[in-house]
């Protein structure tokens, strides 16, 4: 009998080539000594990283006008902690590659993930956030916990999916049934393991219920209500097949008009199936 | 007079108050007429509504609905009360995206009849 989230991540937490970039990365963007040239060098050495970090500065994410061509040229013109988010965020993709997909396809999960991704990064830009790249990781990753319960415990991911489908309940509700808790804590779990900053950890942890954020209330209410949003697109899906409920004071807080709604969807429709593109593993 | 959509504002307009970036920086002024031009350039600087004399926001909004098939519309709607059945329509920001859910799905289902027949 499963008793905590973290019983489910045998086998997740001593992750390779996701820790060694991401540390390695972290490290020299510590150092007061650090020079882009190392950077470049370190994700240089990962070409599949590369290609794909190049890939996505160049698609309509950014819409810059002319093209670019090298990881050096990406760090001055995106950022280099930005950059750092965004390769983070293209790798988790690949740790996840070949996992199962008899219950949710992964072309499915990430479309939905990405473009929550994106919708929080607009939601961010009309707040006129700083480092809008790290609410699109947030988006991305607030799913994740399920892509864990899937592989973990499959038997009991489809009783949570065939009660949520018979008996019309929210996933997550079904989940905290049938599993005792739900994909929100088991991502947080996940992330912890994996050593995430912590406002990553807490907008996967109350991706669903924003007000018991503590520390970063704005970003997880940007992500509670992207996910909103996304859901009225019917963009790929995590396997929840209903529009999750609004925290009304979550929207408040984060102080936008109604109005800003259409234009997002828009601009998620223009971009998501881009990023997407972008970031899924070659098949 | 009333807020409403940029998509949804036309050339000669008279604006009810004056229109700002999200800087506060003055774009136009209250009382004027808007044209084209303007409304390019509300867009290249993220406006999203405008407040307008002589119309209501839900005149509007009926307006663009009174448009459209009146059986898609019905379908659509009954779609979205299964996909927003755990949401409050009440709030405003749902009840935005439950109007934008039923236009984008009219527009959908349409496109796919044509593609039929």
């Amino acid at each position: 009998m499963l008793r905590e989230p973290g019983d489910l991540l045998d086998g997740w937490t001593q992750i390779s080539s996701l820790s060694i970039v991401q540390s390695r990365l972290n490290e020299e963007i510590n150092n007061p000594r650090a020079s882009m040239s190392n950077i470049g060098q370190i994700i240089g050495d990962d070409p599949g990283l590369t290609a794909r970090l190049l890939r996505l500065v160049n698609s309509a994410f950014f819409g810059f006008p002319s093209k670019i061509e090298t990881i050096t040229r990406a760090i001055v013109i995106v950022g280099l902690q930005q950059l750092r988010d965004l390769a983070m965020a293209t790798s988790v993709v690949n740790l996840f590659k070949g996992i199962p997909k008899h219950l949710v396809s992964m072309e499915s999960f990430w479309q939905h993930s990405i473009a929550c991704g994106v919708a929080a990064r607009i939601l961010a830009a009309y707040r006129r956030e700083t480092n809008i790249e790290r609410l699109f990781v947030a988006g991305m990753l607030h799913d994740i916990g399920r892509l864990i319960i899937n592989t973990k415990v499959p038997d009991q991911a489809r009783k949570a999916l065939l009660r949520s489908k018979f008996n019309g309940e929210l996933l997550y509700i079904a989940e905290r049934e049938v599993i005792g808790f739900d994909h929100a804590a088991v991502g947080h779990a996940l992330l912890k393991a994996w050593n995430l900053p912590p406002s990553l950890q807490e907008v996967v942890a109350y991706h669903h219920n924003p007000q018991a954020a503590r520390r970063f209330p704005t970003e997880t209410s940007i992500v509670h209500v992207a996910d909103i949003i996304v859901h009225t697109m019917q963009f790929g899906t995590s396997g929840e097949r209903f529009v999750p409920p609004l925290d009304g004071s979550a929207w408040e807080s984060i102080g936008l008009s109604t109005s800003v709604l259409s234009p997002i969807l828009d601009q998620v429709d223009r971009q998501a199936n881009d990023v997407v593109q972008t970031i899924l593993p070659d098949e | 007079m009333g807020r409403i959509h940029l998509e949804d504002v036309e050339a000669g307009m008279i604006l009810a108050a004056h229109v700002m970036d999200f800087n506060g920086r003055l774009l136009l002024g209250v009382g004027s007429e808007i044209t084209e031009r303007h409304i390019k350039i509300f867009k290249m600087w993220g406006v999203t509504e405008a407040d307008i004399q002589g119309v209501e926001k839900e005149q509007v909004a009926a307006k663009i609905t009174a448009q459209l098939d009146q059986l898609l519309v019905q379908e659509a709607a009954a779609l979205g009360r299964e996909l927003f059945r755990h949401t409050d329509l009440k709030h405003p920001c749902m009840e935005e995206l439950f109007r934008l859910f039923t236009l984008r799905k009219v527009r959908q289902i349409s496109e796919e009849d044509d593609h039929v027949t």
